[in-house]
């Protein structure tokens, strides 16, 4: 169990702003060497550029940040974060091991892709919305149409016509009956 | 007699706002791990106040909730993202 470097980290430090751009590529290229003396495999190597902070720190107002991606193990983790707070180049650094947590995350993102479908109970209130409008129209009209069904309905007398049709039905019927 | 009976059954047109179904953006697209370093996704999370939007609000799962807030935490450090809005 001695030095595994399995694990995987995200560091990323800020440089004084006080150090040019060549200034501060000589401050990431001394914690690359650092890096690579201490074991480490750099997977990811991004300077992100020189950025305003979001609040000052040390009266700093900007800082250019840098990003390592790594695998190592503890120790030299340790011994990295020792060197960086004693620097007076690096304004404030932030290492987190991250390998589980993506692991984790990709883990919950193919679960919930593999259950899909949750969007099928769209419609409870659409369905029984319509449905007592028709009901009370089919209950109601029968004895306006009954007498119709004599002399001029017959093409379609059972089935319970459309709301709008049965008015007409019903005012038809009570002409043609009476000539 | 049919036409009083029809309206009267019909349900009145509901006053409720129709709220649009708030939905997971990490579900959705399948983010597994919130990157403390994704300034912009980060900050579309972080309104005016600077305060982490509350999942109710967002629609945030709880699982991706928790991890959000981490992740602003980490961002907040290394002055990303401020604690406080002036």
């Amino acid at each position: 169990m001695t030095e595994t470097p399995k694990r995987l980290y995200d560091l990323v430090f800020l440089i004084v702003p006080e150090k040019d751009e060549q200034g501060a590529a000589e401050v990431v290229e001394e914690y690359r060497k650092l890096l690579t003396d201490l074991g480490a495999i750099i997977d990811k190597d991004e300077s992100m550029g020189r950025r305003r902070l979001a609040y000052q720190i040390n009266k700093k107002t900007e800082a250019t940040y840098h990003n390592f991606m790594f695998r190592a193990g503890s120790k030299a983790v340790n011994e990295l974060q020792r060197k960086m707070k004693l620097s007076e180049n690096v304004l404030r650094y932030l290492t987190v091991r991250i390998d589980e947590e993506m692991r984790h995350g990709q883990k919950i993102a193919r679960r919930v892709k593999a259950r899909p479908s949750r969007a099928l109970p769209a419609s409870p209130e659409s369905a029984p919305a319509p449905a007592p409008a028709p009901a009370a129209v089919e209950t109601v009209p029968p004895p306006e149409v009954a007498p119709a069904p004599e002399s001029a309905a017959a093409p379609e007398p059972v089935p319970a016509p459309e709301v709008v049709a049965t008015p007409e039905a019903a005012a038809d019927a009570p002409v043609q009956p009476e000539s | 007699m049919a036409a009083p009976s029809g309206p009267a059954r019909r349900p009145a047109k509901k006053k409720f706002f129709v709220r649009r179904k708030r939905v997971c953006k990490f579900t959705v697209e399948k983010i597994g791990y919130i990157d403390f370093k994704d300034v912009k996704l980060l900050q579309s999370f972080v309104p005016e106040r600077a305060k982490i939007l509350p999942r109710r609000i967002s629609g945030t799962s709880a699982f991706y909730q928790r991890k959000l807030a981490t992740a602003i935490k980490r961002a907040r450090y290394l002055a990303f993202l401020p604690y406080v809005a002036d």
